[in-house]
């Protein structure tokens, strides 16, 4: 019979127990090595750490306890622990307080020991400090001892006030000098009887009698007292001095004289006779007189004001001129020397053939009829760039209107739009038409690619042909029938027009004449005077007739042409569009008659006429090469019927591709080379919808908690295939339910700052199995962004108004692109700036919710995602 | 891929092992039957009892299982055993020879570290282990790295052998002694029984391995219900007492008619602690206190699992409903049954 489990797995631990742990106690010999203290433990070659109990010496015999893998000695076998009676009689003899050795001829030998306590005295007598290098660096310190010397050479009494009393005390020493202040020399018989000794402190006296000054190579030489200086005044000088100073000339290099002692007659008396003034009379402290002899040199003699009751000019023609002046304006005087008359000029007064200035500055003046404002000049009643009136009017503001309402070229300032436009008006443009004639042929050069712009056709055209009914169609036309060739050359090759004209003959009998007339408008007329009878014999019709031939476009290729007509013999007027850089950009054909109205961004060309193709056909326009961009169409514009452009702006296509930009609005691209128009909007990621507190809270976790400040993050991230462009904040904020010692109150966050995060904040994170993500909230740190929730960047700090719960501030400011990641995470979080209660509580007090909305706008391209 | 709760036919093969090369050297014939347990409480963790018509000298065995369901066949090592123990019976008829047998751990058992045996201080736990491992024992040795070091000498107790040292050094680097089923010596990492995630489920659905007998067990001697927390803040003695009074708990004041309390005089708390703060203390101390750790015992057929495995038990005929235990035990025997009696733990709380 098997053995059951229970007893096999009882067998297999009674097999194999695990042994209790036990501690044991072993003896060894301590071995310090390197400082470190092991024991070699008895029956064993190893040396074991250990920590101790006891102090242990090398070598010394000592029991070690072996515990939970540590080894430590507890006892010293070698030298046991003193009795404490012992440790007594000791502190006996050194005596705790204090410290002294009382015990006589106690000796500290050995090098490097101090007594560092305050206060200590050496008492006995005979104490010798043998030493070198000794100091006695301890203030107030006294050598008492009499008879000491201090026999040191260069030794240095550094201390103020030191006095040397004792009496027979000697300065024996060479070059020893007393420097202080105040010193004095009291006793009798001193001598100072060694050379070079300098007395050159203030103060001293010499008051002693008998005493005599024997300077030797000094400058004062006074070696008489035929003078006595007493009581500050000097007697005794000699005479020659004393009138010498009185009488004759004081001669100095400077002199300090007071002007108070100096009177008018002396200053009259030296104007006058120096001859500067004359007739100088200083009173009242005016002075007058006459300036004689002086000469201002110069060109211009400057003041504030010059006052004078008249100037007189000498002119170049050695006439004076005297100017007047009325205090507004400045007049010259009229005299019968010169063309001027009259005191004063007056308006209206002056007339002349001529009048030469170089520099004519009026605020309004009338001049050829021209006249001149104060920043316009326009002739006649034409006083704005909108008179209708013909003439000119210019402005200061570069505004110029030539003409009249009908023919006129106008540049001005548009107000509607505020643009600046051009507008040309005119029946015909000289630079664009030119005209020419010539016999049957006719080179037209430098032409624009157009029709022809009038033709005027006399002569003999007399087909060669019989009868009318040979025309095999309507486009091939008999040799003989009038038509006119236009030979021109495209890319070196020859080429070649055939336009039939709209009559059978032209004829001409004498001086009478049929004529045919194509006008700019494309109206062709012929005026029959010469009939033609059916054996081709011509006669002159009784009555002319103007015959309606319809329109007609002889068409002209850009550059050379040369119409001939045929059958020849006839004379053409002609004038035609020359190719120039007008016509090139805007229209190879114009009707001349047409309104050209050109702007700063557009021309818009109003077509009065139809002009007609070669078919004749009507209404008809013909090839028109315009410049895209720079016509303006009117109604629907179709293209193949998938791409429409309706009358209210708006397109229809079937399908499209962009190259470029798209923009919308005014102005504000939606699609461009970087991608689309993309927001990307961030939250900060609360517990209620996004809103968590701002203010303040406190650590969690091991240790006292402590107050910090919680901030309002939001996280963003930037794919790699977004460019930013803008960015704004929303920030959302409400005061909130709270307490504060029992009671209850609404706190509310104040003084908020805005940071740019970083990255590492809020990222240390923890997982336990089957629960919840945690996190440690500690402070997020970033950098400030300066004046960042104020939209003006004026206010460093935020504070919401409202102190209701539940009442919602909001604010929306710009964040510089600066302060967003350009790719990858970023975060941007708001913070009080305010200084964290000292009274934990008061944290509930300045601590409210609030919700972030980061939205960053810019271009998200196709890199990914497609 | 073998089926663990279909039918399948198990036979047992007995290998002696080569200790130098540690490969299986010769089938070892005449065995009759063999039972293995698996216990951390046992130093060498595994043991094994074999019996065989013969005796063997002292060798390594290694015990397969050779399973065979449909077409396929699994040769599945179970453990490798140094036999040391002979002893014989003889009924009349066939002399039988039992022998208990050791795991390759039992070479660390046999001799005693050298007195005074130390490591010294900021030397590598796990590289320490390794070699003294490698030096003592002739099995394989799986290095495992690790960072941690010493923080002080690490001396050999007296009586340390060097399972014994070895074990209580790797417990400093939060590892201990493992095998492999070819015997070869692992250092498992200590893992918290909250982060392990269940290898197997026992249902007791059709499909079910798991037999019928089921043993539960567990003691709530010491459990208290009322904590004390004595500690000083700001020079003042602040004491924080929580106490279990709710109805609803089993170790509660009320219903196990009596107050049993714990005192903590130097509770874990850094810096000065604020009132509340042991306040919470104390009341999550209780709370860690009232759990009570239940021991199952279970008879299942054989499926892989190992020592330390987290397993759910979903048993609810015997109120075992989706419970995550660990297993601590095996005792696996090789018949062809093969039922193995497993023993579990896992833990309740009582309060909150």
């Amino acid at each position: 019979m098997a053995l059951s489990s229970s007893l096999i797995k009882q067998f297999a631990k009674l097999a194999t127990p695990k042994e209790p742990k036990k501690e044991t106690t072993l003896k060894g010999t301590v071995k310090i090595v390197n400082n470190t203290e092991y024991v070699q433990l008895d029956g064993s070659d190893i040396l074991t750490p250990v920590s101790t109990t006891v102090e242990i010496k090398n070598d010394e015999r000592v029991e070690v306890l072996i515990k939970d893998h540590t080894a430590t000695v507890t006892d010293n076998i070698s030298s046991p622990m003193a009795r404490t009676a012992t440790v007594t009689d000791l502190s006996q003899t050194v005596d705790q307080n204090g410290n002294s050795i009382r015990q006589l001829d106690n000796s500290i030998t050995q090098q490097g020991n101090s007594i560092i306590q305050i206060n200590n005295s050496i008492q006995e007598q005979n104490n010798i400090i043998n030493s070198y290098n000794n100091v006695i660096d301890a203030q107030n310190n006294k050598i008492q001892v009499h008879d000491s010397e201090i026999r040191s050479i260069n030794s240095d009494i550094t201390s103020i006030n030191s006095s040397i009393s004792v009496q027979g005390s000697q300065i024996s020493s060479l070059n020893d000098t007393i420097v202080s202040q105040n010193n004095s020399i009291t006793a009798i018989n001193n001598n100072m009887s060694l050379i070079d000794n300098t007395v050159n402190a203030q103060g001293n006296v010499i008051n002693a009698q008998g005493n005599t000054l024997e300077v030797f190579d000094s400058d004062i030489r006074i070696l008489n007292t035929g003078f006595t200086i007493q009581d500050g005044v000097l007697t005794g000088l000699s005479s020659i001095v004393v009138n010498d100073l009185k009488t004759n000339t004081l001669e100095t290099d400077y002199a300090q004289i007071d002007f108070a002692n100096i009177g008018t007659a002396a200053v009259e008396k030296i104007f006058a006779d120096s001859g500067i003034i004359n007739d100088l009379v200083v009173q009242s402290g005016h002075i007058t007189g006459e300036l004689v002899g002086v000469t201002i040199k110069g060109d211009l003699i400057e003041g504030n004001t010059i006052k004078a009751d008249k100037l007189v000019v000498l002119g170049s023609d050695g006439l004076y001129y005297k100017l007047n002046t009325d205090g507004e304006s400045v007049t010259s005087e009229q005299t019968q020397y010169n063309s001027i008359n009259g005191s004063v000029i007056t308006a209206h007064t002056i007339t002349a053939d001529k009048v030469n200035v170089t520099d004519l500055v009026a605020f309004g003046a009338t001049i050829g009829g021209f006249h001149i404002t104060a920043n316009s000049i326009y002739s006649g009643v034409k006083n704005s760039v909108s008179a209708n009136s013909r003439g000119i009017f210019m402005d200061s503001t570069g505004q110029l209107a030539i003409g009249d309402n009908n023919n006129y070229i106008k540049y001005y300032l548009d107000t509607n739009d505020d643009t600046w436009k051009l507008d040309i008006n005119a029946d015909r443009f000289i630079d664009l038409i030119r005209s020419t004639s010539g016999t049957n042929s006719v080179t037209l050069s430098n032409c624009a690619e157009g029709p022809l712009q009038t033709l005027h056709l006399t002569g003999e055209m007399i087909p060669t042909f019989p009868g009318r009914s040979v025309y095999p169609s309507s486009t091939l036309y008999p040799s003989g029938y009038p038509h006119i060739t236009v030979n021109y050359t495209v890319n070196n090759i020859q080429k070649q027009d055939k336009i039939r004209l709209p009559f059978d003959y032209l004829g001409k009998v004498g001086n009478v004449y049929d004529e045919f007339d194509l006008n700019n408008l494309g109206e062709a007329t012929l005026t029959r005077r010469i009939g033609l009878d059916s054996d081709g014999q011509q006669y002159i019709l009784q009555n002319e007739e103007v015959i309606d031939c319809g329109l007609l476009a002889i068409p002209l290729h850009k550059g050379n042409n040369t119409l001939s007509c045929s059958p020849y013999n006839s004379s053409m007027d002609i004038t035609y569009a020359i190719s120039n850089e007008f016509t090139d950009m805007f229209a190879t054909q114009l009707d001349l008659t047409s309104k050209i109205k050109q702007t700063a961004s557009e021309i818009e060309l109003s077509v009065n006429n139809n002009v007609m193709d070669a078919t004749s056909s009507k209404n008809i326009i013909s090839k028109i090469n315009l410049i895209p961009g720079q016509i303006l169409l009117e109604g629907t514009v179709t293209a193949n019927g998938n791409f429409k452009i309706l009358p209210d702006g708006s397109i229809e296509a079937n399908n499209g591709k962009f190259m470029g930009d798209i923009y919308l609005g005014e102005g504000k691209k939606v699609i461009g080379g970087q991608g689309l128009f993309t927001n990307l909007q961030y939250t900060s990621g609360g517990v209620f919808s996004g809103w968590d507190t701002i203010g303040f809270t406190t650590t969690m976790g091991s240790g006292p908690s402590v107050l910090i400040k919680k901030s309002l993050a939001v996280d963003y991230y930037i794919p790699d295939n977004f460019t930013p462009t803008s960015a704004y904040l929303v920030l959302q904020t409400t005061p909130v339910h709270s307490g504060l010692n029992g009671s209850d109150i609404i706190g509310k966050c104040q003084d908020l700052k805005l940071y740019k995060g970083d990255k590492n904040n809020t990222f240390s994170l923890f997982y336990v199995m089957d629960s919840d993500l945690m996190g440690s909230y500690s402070e997020y740190s970033g950098t400030e962004i300066v004046k960042g929730l104020d939209p003006k960047r004026k206010k460093l700090t935020y504070t919401p108004e409202n102190s209701e719960a539940g009442h919602i501030d909001t604010i929306e400011v710009p964040v510089d692109l600066e302060n967003i990641e350009t790719v990858g995470r970023g975060q941007l979080f708001v913070k009080t700036s305010m200084a964290t209660p000292a009274d934990k509580p008061y944290g509930n007090v300045y601590s409210g919710a609030g919700r972030l909305t980061l939205n960053i706008f810019g271009y998200m391209n196709m890199d990914k995602g497609v | 891929m073998i089926d663990w709760t279909k039918g399948m036919v198990r036979k047992f093969e007995y290998y002696e092992v080569d200790p130098n090369t540690w490969k299986d050297k010769r089938l070892i014939e005449g065995i009759i039957s063999s039972d293995i347990n698996r216990d951390y409480e046992s130093a060498t963790i595994e043991t094994a009892n074999i019996e065989i018509v013969n005796t063997l000298g002292e060798c390594y065995i290694r015990i397969y299982m050779i399973v065979t369901q449909g077409t396929e066949t699994l040769k599945l090592p179970l453990g490798t055993f140094l036999v040391q123990t002979p002893s014989s019976n003889f009924d009349g008829k066939i002399k039988t020879v039992s022998m208990t047998a050791y795991s390759p751990l039992i070479e660390l058992k046999e001799n005693p570290v050298p007195l005074g045996y130390t490591l010294l201080k900021n030397e590598d736990i796990m590289e320490n282990a390794y070699q003294i491992v490698r030096d003592n024992c002739r099995a394989p040795v799986v290095k495992t790295s690790s960072d941690k070091t010493l923080t002080e000498n690490f001396v050999a107790n007296t009586e340390d052998t060097y399972l014994d040292f070895t074990s209580d050094l790797i417990s400093q680097a939060k590892y201990k002694f493992g095998l492999d089923e070819l015997g070869q010596i692992l250092f498992s990492p200590i893992q918290k029984f909250e982060s392990l995630q269940p290898v197997y489920t026992f249902n007791d659905d059709d499909n079910s391995i798991l037999l019928p007998d089921v043993s539960l067990k567990h003691d709530i001697f010491g459990i208290p219900n009322v904590v004390e927390v004595i500690t000083t803040i700001n020079n003042e003695i602040y004491t924080s007492i929580v106490k279990n009074e709710d109805p609803n708990s089993p170790t509660s004041i009320q219903n196990r008619g009596r107050k049993i309390t714990h005192r903590v005089t130097n509770p874990d708390l850094h810096g000065i602690p604020t009132r509340a703060q042991v306040d919470e203390y104390a009341e999550q101390l209780l709370s860690s206190l009232s759990s009570v750790e239940y021991t199952a015992n279970i008879s299942h057929g054989y499926y892989p699992l190992r020592l330390g495995d987290c397993v759910r038990l979903n048993y609810k005929k015997a109120e075992l409903n989706n419970i995550k235990a660990k297993i601590i035990s095996q005792s696996i025997r090789c018949d062809k049954e093969c039922t193995v009696s497993t023993t579990v733990t896992f833990t309740k709380k009582l309060w909150k």
